[in-house]
């Protein structure tokens, strides 16, 4: 019970600390006025607005006001939407979930799949192949691959649609692409984790016990192997997310991370600020439940 | 007595050849590590014509046509004079990136690991934070508000792989804190600069080697992305990112304006990681290392 309280004030630190970090990220260069206003803009309207979004109070009492609107959802009006900026975020949400949540199933289960190969095949090469399949994988960069993609099913072969949503179609390169990168280094990890596992002291008795060896394999090593990808899932939950800004940028998907990118390009700055708040905060959130999912079923992570 | 021998035998030769093996990785790593760097380096020496020079009368060229060896983008400008000068922007940021985060890594995780107590728990907090903010969207907050040039660049890519040295260094100086060598260098009135410097960082360099390279090509990819996005340097210097992006909205004419830089980067990731494996086999830390980010 200790180890859950004690996780759950990381992570509320883990959000205040994101917060501040942005916070402070963007009032490290001075009033974020002169950038929202643009270059030809006169004093007086520097000045006004400088008044409006209270830049020229304390740095000490931004912060608290800062906190208490983002705690109660009160971010600042977006310049290009008109209207709260967190509500303008929320609305891409289930976009960027659809497909980074469809990512990460796909690439852990490829990862999974190949990293099991590449552990137990049974000649040298079909233990080899599946290795080298990961290195070179590893090395892809993902941009690279999403314009192959494009290139390949969309521009030559016709099959699936260079961008944009609305049906099943859109959805399967940007899949593909996210996938890539999870999958990977989990192949990799599992890989490493089940050939660290195969001589335990337990599977020798499993395997003592005359019990065949497809089960040893699942039950008594590929079961616990499984431990440290789930930790590691919890990282690429990140590196998905990451990987969602550019992958909703190359096919042009309406979620988070293309919305706070074009908040970017067109200066909107409570827009970015909202969106890289949520997804802080979303990234928190999904690894407080990683590391809780991991305490119940490995009680040697409590005692950390 | 034959049969031990035979085993013995047997092992050491499958012990020479997996040595080999990995010797022949590292050397295939280097080599395509410096298949990409050093042309990159000497571009100005070999690129065949100037990056930025506009030809608007010979638009697109196919590959092999009119001296161009990898045809003209859509300014008509030579691609593989770009493709050469694109990967010096990546190289510079990152390599100094990498450098600034290693030391930034190992002087405070040395510290923290040997003194314990809050200043690791300051800083311990402190990494942990800055990893809930995912890199890249680190990087866009950063470059939003600091605007993008060589030095914001290198420091949001320094500040996105610091944490990973500090914690391994960190982890490492822990155990190492506690080893009779170090014990008797602190009976012995060893200051503690001293003991770090003479005992401890000789003993975290291959971790921290190792984990550079990992860095290396995690901030490789984020300053792709980055370029990719619109966010890189400036919009006329030549980088591999912004040339991927660009040749992306000419697919359909020519597919090798973002296919050669997107493989020239591929190569380099793909010497990088090599050499990292083969680091981390000779230094036999394989298993310490989690990759992602």
């Amino acid at each position: 019970m200790r180890f859950f309280v004690l996780r759950l004030f990381t992570a509320m630190l883990a959000v205040w600390g994101a917060l501040t970090i942005v916070f402070f990220a963007l009032n490290m260069t001075g009033s974020p006025v002169a950038l929202l206003v643009g270059d030809n803009a006169t004093a007086e309207e520097i000045a006004r607005l400088t008044t409006e979004f209270g830049y020229d109070r304390p740095l000490v009492v931004r912060y608290v006001i800062f906190l208490r609107d983002a705690l109660t959802g009160q971010f600042p009006e977006s310049l290009q939407y008109h209207s709260n900026s967190l509500d303008v975020v929320l609305e891409r949400i289930p976009a960027t979930l659809l497909l980074s949540g469809l990512g990460l199933l796909l690439g852990v289960t490829v990862g999974l799949g190949v990293g099991y190969l590449a552990a137990n095949g049974r000649w040298a090469w079909s233990r080899r192949v599946p290795l080298a399949i990961i290195v070179c994988a590893e090395a892809v960069p993902p941009i690279l691959l999403g314009v192959v993609l494009v290139l390949i099913f969309s521009l030559k072969l016709g099959w699936l649609p260079t961008g944009g949503s609305g049906s099943w179609k859109n959805l399967i390169l940007p899949v593909t692409l996210l996938s890539v990168y999870a999958a990977p280094s989990i192949a990799r990890v599992f890989r490493a984790s089940i050939v660290s596992n195969a001589h335990a002291d337990h599977v020798r008795t499993a395997e003592a016990k005359g019990l065949s060896r497809r089960m040893v394999r699942l039950r008594h090593i590929a079961a616990n192997a499984l431990i440290p990808v789930i930790n590691l899932i919890g990282v690429h939950v990140g590196a998905i997310l990451s990987g969602a800004v550019v992958t909703e940028s190359l096919f042009s998907w309406p979620g988070v991370g293309r919305l706070s990118v074009d908040a970017l390009l067109n200066r909107d700055y409570p827009l970015v600020l909202a969106s890289v708040c949520v997804v802080a905060v979303g990234f928190v959130i999904v690894n407080l439940f990683v590391d809780i999912f991991i305490a119940v079923l490995d009680p040697r992570a409590r005692e950390r | 007595m034959s049969t031990l021998f035979n085993k013995t035998f047997a092992l050491r030769r499958r012990q020479k050849r997996n040595r080999y093996r990995s010797g022949v990785q590292g050397i295939v790593g280097l080599a395509l590590m410096g298949m990409v760097i050093i042309p990159v380096i000497f571009a100005p020496l070999i690129a065949p014509y100037s990056p930025t020079a506009l030809n608007l009368s010979n638009v697109l060229a196919g590959p092999m046509t009119g001296g161009h060896i990898l045809g003209t983008d859509q300014l008509g400008r030579d691609l593989l004079s770009r493709v050469l000068y694109g990967g010096r922007v990546p190289l510079i940021v990152v390599t100094a990136a990498v450098l600034l985060a290693s030391i930034v890594g190992v002087v405070l995780g040395m510290t923290a690991g040997y003194l314990g107590g809050w200043i690791d728990q300051a800083v311990s907090r402190f990494a942990d934070i800055q990893l809930s903010i995912p890199s890249l969207l680190l990087a866009l907050v950063m470059l939003a508000f600091a605007g993008s040039s060589l030095t914001t660049l290198i420091l949001v890519i320094a500040l996105g792989s610091w944490p990973a040295q500090f914690r391994i260094v960190r982890a490492q100086s822990i155990s190492l804190r506690k080893m009779p060598f170090v014990e008797a260098a602190v009976v012995g009135c060893v200051p503690a600069h001293a003991i770090l410097r003479r005992h401890f960082l000789p003993n975290v360099m291959p971790m921290v080697v190792v984990t550079a390279t990992l860095s290396l090509s995690a901030g490789l990819l984020i300053v792709a992305s980055l370029g990719f996005l619109g966010l890189g340097i400036r919009p006329d210097t030549p980088d591999w990112g912004a040339m991927i992006a660009i040749g992306q909205t000419q697919l359909g004419r020519s597919w090798l304006l973002a296919v050669a830089p997107g493989v020239a980067l591929l190569l380099l990731l793909l010497g990088v990681q090599l050499v990292g494996d083969w680091l981390a086999d000779r230094f036999s830390v394989q298993g310490l290392l989690a990759r992602g980010g």
